[in-house]
C-alpha cells in the first residue's frame, strides 16, 4: 500500500511539474509544433543516461556475467554500438561531450566541478531542439545539474534532484539559483567532498560523522534498511534516493509531456556506492575472476581481491539497475511510447576494476572507462542491428538533428552516427577521449591524457604529468580487446603516427 | 539584593542573561576568540582547494567562491558563540561568572581539538583505529586539556595574564578575519542581486 501511494505521488508530482514548467515557459515556444517543415510528425526522444556504466560489464557486449537481461531484451530491438567511447572518464567532460556534440577540448568541461566555456550555453542538444520540441530534463548528479543550469534557458522542465530524493542536505540551489555554479562550488568546499576536508570546523562535523557510517542515516535505515541492507543509494552532500522513483516518474512523464519531446534523464545508479536492493545482493557469488592486467600507470595499488570484491558488488548494482530499466522497458512496449519515441539508452563514462585502479576519477583512458554502451530504439523498428565500428557520444547531437530534419551545426565535432543517416563508416575515422582535470580551462592541454581510437588501434598519450612525462600506450582493439599488450615498442611506426596525428589534433585546439 | 534563587526559573534566566549581556565588550572578545579557529580551518582549506579552483575558474568566480565560505565562517561563529552564551547561561555562575571570556575560550580551544584531529582521521589515513575510538580519544584530550586549563585558571594569576594576552592577540586577528568576511557578504549580495556573471 505505502509503495501504491508512493507511486501515486510520483505521478502526482509529475503532473504537478508539468504544469508548474508551462507556467514557468509561459509561451516560450509559441511556435512548437509536432510537424517538420516536411510535413512529417517529429519523433519523440527520450535519452536515458545511466552514470558510470561500462559497455564492459554487459553480457551481450561480451562480459561473463549475465548482469543486464533486461537490456538485452531492448537491445533485440534496437542498434547496438560495440565500440562506443565516452568523451572523457568522468561525469562532467563525458556528459558535456554528450550534450554538446564536441570534444572536451572545445566545451572546456574539464574538471569535475566544472562548467562549459559560456559559447555552449547555446550549443547544445536542448537549444538545438528547442523551437519545437518540449525539453524536460532530471540528473540525480549534481554535477550534471551544474551543466544544466548553464543551459536552463532552453529547457522547458528542469526538475530539481531533491524532488525525487528521499533527502537531500544541498541548499545553494535553493539559495543562490542566480549564482549556482560558484555558489554550488563553495558548498562543496564548505561540506568537503569526501577527498578534501570541508572548511567548516565545527558544523560539518555531522557530514563527517556521515561518511564514516557505511549506512544510510538512523531515520531512513529504519525506513528502508530491509530492503537496502547496504545503505540507500546516495551521491554527495547528503543525497539520498531510489532509483524505484525516478523510474515511476519517468513513466509518469512520457505519458503526459506534450509532444514531441525530448528527455533527458542522467540516473547515478550504477555509480558508487554500490546499494543495490537486496535481492541482488550476492546474485554473483559464482567466484569467477577476471585475467589480470598488468598495472601500467596510475595504479592506487588496490589488490586484485580488492578490485575482484568491487566489481562484483557493481555487477550485482548494475543487475539492480538493470531491472529498474526493465520495469521502464515494459512500460515503454506496453503504452506504445516506442513506437512514436526514439529511445536511447547510454553513459556517461565507464568504470576500473583492473591495474590496481578502483573507479574513474584517474589519470587512465582503458576501455572499460571509455567504452560506454549505446542502444538506440528506433520508432516502430522492432528488429535488431549490430554497429562495430567506433563511434563517439559527440555523434548523438549531430545524429539526432538530422533526424528531425534540422541542420548540424559547423561547431559540431560529432558524425552522423552509422545505420542513421551515415551509410557508410569511415575507416579512417579516429574517436577522442580527453582527460584533462589536471588542465586549466582555458589555454591548450598540456597536462592531460588523450585516447584516440581507430578502426583497429587505440593510442592512449599522457602528456605533461610529472612522472609519466609524454608517454604513451598504443593497442590492437581487434586482436586484443582487453588491451593486455602495449604494443608502442613493438609497433613504434604505428604509434609515432598516431602521435603525429594526434599532436596535429591537438594544435588546432588551443583555446 | 535579593537571591536569584528565590525567583521563578524563568525570570532567573532573564535576570542572568541581563547581567551577562551588560558586559558586551567581553561578550564581543568571545565572539572573536570562537571566530579564530573556525576562520583559520576555514583558511586552511580553501587554500588547500584552491589549485583545482584556480584551474577551473577565473578572478571574479574565486573572489565568489571565498565569499560564500568566509561569510559560512562568519555565521559558524555566532553559532559558536550562540552555544557557549547559552552554556553560560545554564551553568552555575560560580563556572563562567566574572571569568566567562576566559572559561569560554578556553572551552573553543578545547573543542577545536577534538575537532580538527576527527577531520584529520580520514586525510592522515588512519588504518590503526576505528572512526568512533578516534573520536572519543580526541574528545577525552580535548576533555582534560579543559579540565586542566581550568584548573591552573583559578590558581594561577600568571596563567590568567598569559591566557588574557592570548586572547588579546587572536580577537586582533578575527577583526581582521571579520572585515573580510563583510567584504565577502557584500561581494554575494553583488553577485546574485545586481550581477550574475
Amino acid at each position: 500500500m505505502d509503495q501504491l501511494s508512493r507511486r501515486d505521488f510520483l505521478k502526482l508530482l509529475a503532473i504537478a511539474m508539468l504544469l508548474n514548467s508551462h507556467h514557468r515557459i509561459g509561451g516560450l515556444n509559441p511556435q512548437r509544433n509536432e510537424q517538420d517543415t516536411a510535413g512529417k510528425k517529429l519523433p519523440n526522444i527520450l535519452i536515458l543516461v545511466f552514470d558510470t556504466l561500462s559497455a564492459k560489464h554487459i553480457p551481450f557486449l561480451g562480459y561473463n556475467r549475465e548482469t543486464t537481461p533486461n537490456l538485452a531484451s531492448f537491445a533485440d530491438r534496437a542498434t547496438v554500438f560495440h565500440r562506443h567511447y565516452a568523451g572523457g572518464n568522468f561525469t562532467v567532460p563525458g556528459t558535456a561531450s554528450l550534450l554538446t556534440g564536441v570534444y572536451p577540448w572545445s566545451h572546456r568541461g574539464l574538471h569535475i566541478y566544472g562548467t562549459l566555456k559560456p559559447e555552449y550555453a547555446d550549443r547544445n542538444i536542448f537549444a538545438a531542439f528547442a523551437d519545437d520540441y518540449f525539453i524536460s530534463a532530471y540528473t540525480h548528479n549534481a554535477l550534471v545539474m551544474n551543466l544544466f543550469n548553464q543551459f536552463q534557458k532552453h529547457l522547458d522542465q528542469i526538475i530539481p534532484m531533491r524532488d525525487l530524493a528521499i533527502r537531500s542536505k544541498a541548499v545553494t540551489d535553493r539559495l543562490f539559483p542566480k549564482d549556482y555554479a560558484t555558489s554550488f562550488w563553495a558548498e562543496r568546499v564548505i561540506r568537503g567532498s569526501g577527498l578534501d576536508m570541508p572548511s567548516s570546523l565545527f558544523l560539518s562535523l555531522l557530514k563527517v560523522a556521515e561518511d564514516f557510517n557505511p549506512d544510510t542515516p538512523q531515520d531512513l535505515a529504519r525506513t528502508y534498511g530491509d530492503q537496502y541492507p547496504h545503505g540507500l543509494p546516495t551521491h554527495t552532500v547528503g543525497f539520498y534516493f531510489l532509483l524505484e522513483d525516478a523510474i515511476d516518474w519517468i513513466k509518469a512523464q512520457v505519458a503526459i509531456m506534450p509532444q514531441p519531446f525530448l528527455g533527458y534523464y542522467h540516473l547515478l545508479p550504477p555509480h558508487e556506492p554500490y546499494r543495490p536492493r537486496k535481492e541482488f545482493i550476492n546474485l554473483f557469488m559464482d567466484g569467477w575472476k577476471p585475467e589480470k592486467k598488468p598495472a601500467l600507470r596510475f595504479s592506487q595499488g588496490k589488490s586484485e581481491g580488492e578490485l575482484i570484491a568491487r566489481r562484483r558488488n557493481y555487477d550485482e548494482y548494475l543487475a539492480y539497475v538493470d531491472a529498474e530499466f526493465g520495469r521502464l522497458y515494459q512500460h515503454l512496449e506496453r503504452t506504445g511510447v516506442l513506437e512514436t519515441t526514439y529511445v536511447i539508452v547510454t553513459s556517461d563514462h565507464g568504470q576500473l576494476f583492473e591495474r590496481g585502479i578502483h573507479g574513474h576519477l584517474t589519470s587512465t583512458l582503458y576501455d572499460p572507462i571509455t567504452n560506454i554502451p549505446l542502444l538506440i530504439s528506433r520508432p516502430g523498428v522492432k528488429a535488431r542491428q549490430d554497429i562495430y565500428s567506433p563511434t563517439s557520444c559527440v555523434d548523438l547531437l549531430p545524429t539526432f538533428l538530422y533526424l528531425a530534419g534540422k541542420t548540424i551545426p559547423d561547431w559540431c565535432e560529432g558524425q552522423l552516427l552509422p545505420a542513421f543517416g551515415n551509410m557508410h563508416s569511415d575507416p579512417d575515422r579516429r574517436i577522442y577521449v580527453v582527460e584533462a582535470k589536471s588542465n586549466p580551462k582555458i589555454g591548450p592541454l598540456e597536462k592531460c591524457t588523450l585516447a584516440m581510437i581507430g578502426e583497429r588501434y587505440k593510442l592512449i598519450s599522457y602528456l605533461g604529468y610529472g612522472s609519466y612525462r609524454d608517454v604513451f600506450e598504443l593497442y590492437d582493439l581487434v586482436n586484443d580487446p582487453d588491451e593486455m599488450h602495449d604494443l608502442s615498442q613493438t609497433e613504434p611506426r604505428i604509434a609515432e603516427d598516431m602521435l603525429d596525428e594526434l599532436a596535429v589534433v591537438l594544435s588546432e585546439k588551443k583555446n | 539584593m535579593t537571591s536569584n534563587k528565590s525567583l521563578p526559573v524563568n525570570s532567573r534566566a532573564l535576570i542572568i542573561i541581563r547581567n551577562k549581556w551588560s558586559d558586551k565588550a567581553a561578550y564581543f572578545q568571545l565572539f572573536l576568540v570562537c571566530s579564530f579557529p573556525v576562520h583559520v580551518w576555514a583558511y586552511i582549506n580553501l587554500l588547500n582547494d584552491m589549485p583545482s579552483i584556480q584551474l577551473e575558474m577565473g578572478t571574479w568566480r574565486i573572489l565568489g567562491v571565498a565569499s560564500y565560505v568566509l561569510v559560512f565562517a562568519f555565521f559558524e561563529s555566532l553559532f559558536v558563540f550562540a552555544l557557549i552564551f547559552l552554556v553560560s547561561i545554564l551553568l552555575p555562575e560560580k563556572i563562567f561568572g566574572i571569568k566567562f571570556v576566559y572559561v569560554g575560550s578556553l572551552f573553543i580551544f578545547a573543542a577545536t581539538i577534538p575537532f580538527l584531529f576527527i577531520h584529520l582521521y580520514s586525510q592522515w589515513e588512519i588504518k590503526s583505529m576505528s572512526f568512533e575510538y578516534w573520536s572519543a580519544l580526541w574528545t577525552l584530550i580535548g576533555l582534560a586539556f579543559f579540565v586542566f586549563a581550568l584548573y591552573w585558571l583559578n590558581r594561577s594569576l600568571k596563567f590568567q595574564a598569559i591566557l588574557q594576552s592570548v586572547i588579546e592577540s587572536l580577537a586582533v586577528l578575527s577583526l581582521f578575519y571579520i572585515s573580510l568576511d563583510v567584504l565577502g557578504f557584500f561581494l554575494i549580495i553583488l553577485r546574485n542581486v545586481v550581477v550574475t556573471l
